[in-house]
């Protein structure tokens, strides 16, 4: 019991340094010390997670939760946003004046609730998980509170929200009433044929493609992100997604994964209508973190493709793709923070003109993380595609795969068009906040997609690792 | 004794009214409370299938969902006020300037 308590370090770490940053917050308040300690704790738990990315996976508390392997991996993902947001906050609240000190608080305890989400295998916890990280969101998103801006996205978002979780414990029940666990361990060998089951499970998949913001549940992504503060806006687009994600792969793939061939054709269409009116809509776009929303409901459906093939591949391809999709949307999201310079909060395209001809580094960092959301080679979010929809040209899924190409094609105006955008001979602004720090988790990020882009195979094999030829999260 | 069905339907039934609470009225507070109501329409199934089953993890979740209910209201309330206090109206029909 007390070594299992001891396996749940890293999330103890993060809670402690929260806490630790309440009661320092309530002595010195808004102290510059609270990133610091922030910072400490989650390299910490990083390190642990890292630490044990190699082994098998082992089971805590009697099956409720399993650390290592999977968990390390996406626990790794999770914390790397969260060093990113910690850093990216720590230059641009002071800009905007709300340099509150339980802003790093709130963002340790999201993390909490989505690296237990990545680890449990039992519903019950993936819902505490799931509601400890949106209790958190909510509050960040409207953390500039006399913004009528920030009040209106927070309130549609925890409107949705609140919304989506009902439908969530809805399905959790049915899905309990009907095979008496809540257990993914246990589920495999309980699953009945009745309509109720059925109904379960899609009000679960709702809730859950909600949470990821896949369409046609993605309304609430857009705003949120506009009105939310950029750094949170990047934390939403990238940590809350892989979490939510993790947690659908495990009740897909482990829970589910004897039935299979019942969902991956509900899964492949809302890939495909993600992919569509994602790519779509961004084409439409002229506020810069509008058009990254709809480019993460976009991506949402490439790492679904991976999850529709229901193949051991199709879920290490997913796996991968969170990684690389994370890094150039941190990237993204790290450089349109540090460049704002509205009061209002927000950044129209135009408002772009000039940057890389005043920053040359920022704007050659801008176009690499921009580049890579193309898919372009040799990046990270080329093979990270190529992995997906080689899953899925084996599962047969070929209509998926020609979706997949032909909106990416199609995606490539819009990125293309903020890259040249950046160039033009135009005088601008001197950049409002910088900071080392924040720089060197830009170099970071766009040395991870050029890693993962040139020398994928480490990590493609390491996620394979985490599946059974069976599909099965099992190792 | 009511069969477990006859909880199972009333908690349908409530939560559907939340349901259509949520999507047909336009006051924050209103569709607020019809999402708490949907939450307690699953609190009534959980407990019913807790007592068909014979099992306590129904009853157990029931509280997991108390508490996440009650910090999700501490939330909300507080959202509720701060767009009151910048808009004097909580009609989610009138706040439209993030659209596109």
């Amino acid at each position: 019991m007390w070594l299992d308590t001891l396996a749940l370090m890293p999330v103890l770490l993060l809670v402690v340094a929260g806490l630790l940053i309440i009661v320092l917050d309530s002595l010195d308040n808004d102290s510059p010390v609270l990133p610091w300690v922030a910072l400490l704790g989650l390299l910490g738990a990083l390190v642990l997670e890292l630490n044990r990315l190699g082994g098998g996976g082992r089971f805590l508390f009697e099956g409720l939760l399993r650390v290592g392997g999977f968990s390390a991996y996406v626990n790794a993902v999770l914390l790397l946003g969260g060093i990113a947001t910690v850093i990216f906050c720590r230059a641009y609240l002071p800009r905007i004046w709300h340099a509150h000190g339980e802003v790093y608080a709130l963002v340790l305890f999201a993390l909490v609730g989505m690296m237990v989400m990545a680890a449990s295998y039992d519903l019950v916890l993936t819902f505490l998980g799931l509601e400890t990280m949106s209790v958190a969101l909510y509050v960040l998103t409207g953390l500039a509170r006399e913004d009528v801006r920030a009040n209106e996205a927070a309130m549609k978002y925890f409107l949705l929200g609140a919304f989506a979780t009902g439908f969530v414990l809805y399905g959790l029940a049915f899905l309990y009433g009907t095979t008496g666990t809540t257990r993914l361990d246990l589920l495999p060998t309980r699953i009945p044929n009745t309509p109720l089951f059925w109904v379960g499970v899609g009000l679960l998949l709702v809730g859950f493609l909600f949470k990821i913001a896949a369409v046609p549940f993605h309304m609430w992504a857009p705003d949120a992100y506009q009105g939310a503060p950029t750094p949170i806006a990047g934390f939403m687009a990238t940590a809350s997604k892989a979490a939510a994600m993790s947690a659908l792969l495990l009740l897909l793939g482990h829970g589910l994964g004897l039935v299979r061939p019942q969902w991956a054709d509900v899964l492949a269409v809302v890939a495909a209508l993600s992919m569509i009116v994602g790519n779509g809509a961004a084409l439409m776009q002229g506020e810069v973190k509008r058009l990254l929303a709809y480019s993460g409901i976009a991506h949402v459906g490439y790492a679904l493709v991976g999850i529709a093939s229901a193949s051991a591949s199709g879920y290490a391809g997913a796996l991968f793709y969170l990684l690389a999709y994370a890094s150039a949307a941190l990237g993204a999201f790290g450089v349109a923070a540090l460049w704002e310079q509205r009061p209002d909060r927000q950044l129209p395209a135009e408002d772009l003109s000039g940057l890389g001809r005043r920053h040359p580094l920022l704007g050659a960092l801008w176009v690499l993380f921009l580049l890579s959301l193309v898919g372009f080679p040799p990046l990270a979010g080329f093979m990270a595609k190529y992995a997906v929809f080689a899953a899925a040209v084996q599962a047969g899924k070929i209509w998926l795969v020609l979706i997949g190409v032909i909106t990416s094609m199609i995606s490539a105006y819009y990125y293309l068009r903020l890259c040249v955008l950046i160039w033009r001979p135009v005088e601008a602004h001197p950049l409002p906040s910088s900071g080392q720090l924040a720089s060197g988790v830009l170099l970071l990020t766009s040395a991870l997609l050029l890693w993962l882009g040139l020398w994928p195979s480490g990590v493609l094999e390491l996620v394979g690792r985490f599946f059974e030829d069976s599909g099965l999260v099992l190792r | 004794m009511v069969p477990a069905g006859g909880y199972l339907l009333v908690s349908a039934l409530l939560f559907s009214l939340g349901v259509m609470g949520v999507l047909l009225r336009r006051s924050a507070i209103v569709m607020f409370m019809c999402v708490e109501m949907m939450l307690n329409a699953v609190n009534l199934s959980l407990v019913a299938f807790s007592r068909l089953l014979g099992d306590p993890t129904g009853q157990v979740l029931v509280f997991f969902v108390m508490c996440v209910a009650a910090a999700e209201v501490s939330v909300g309330l507080a959202l509720v006020i701060a767009l009151f206090r910048n808009r004097e109206s909580i009609d989610v029909d009138q706040i439209r300037l993030l659209r596109g």
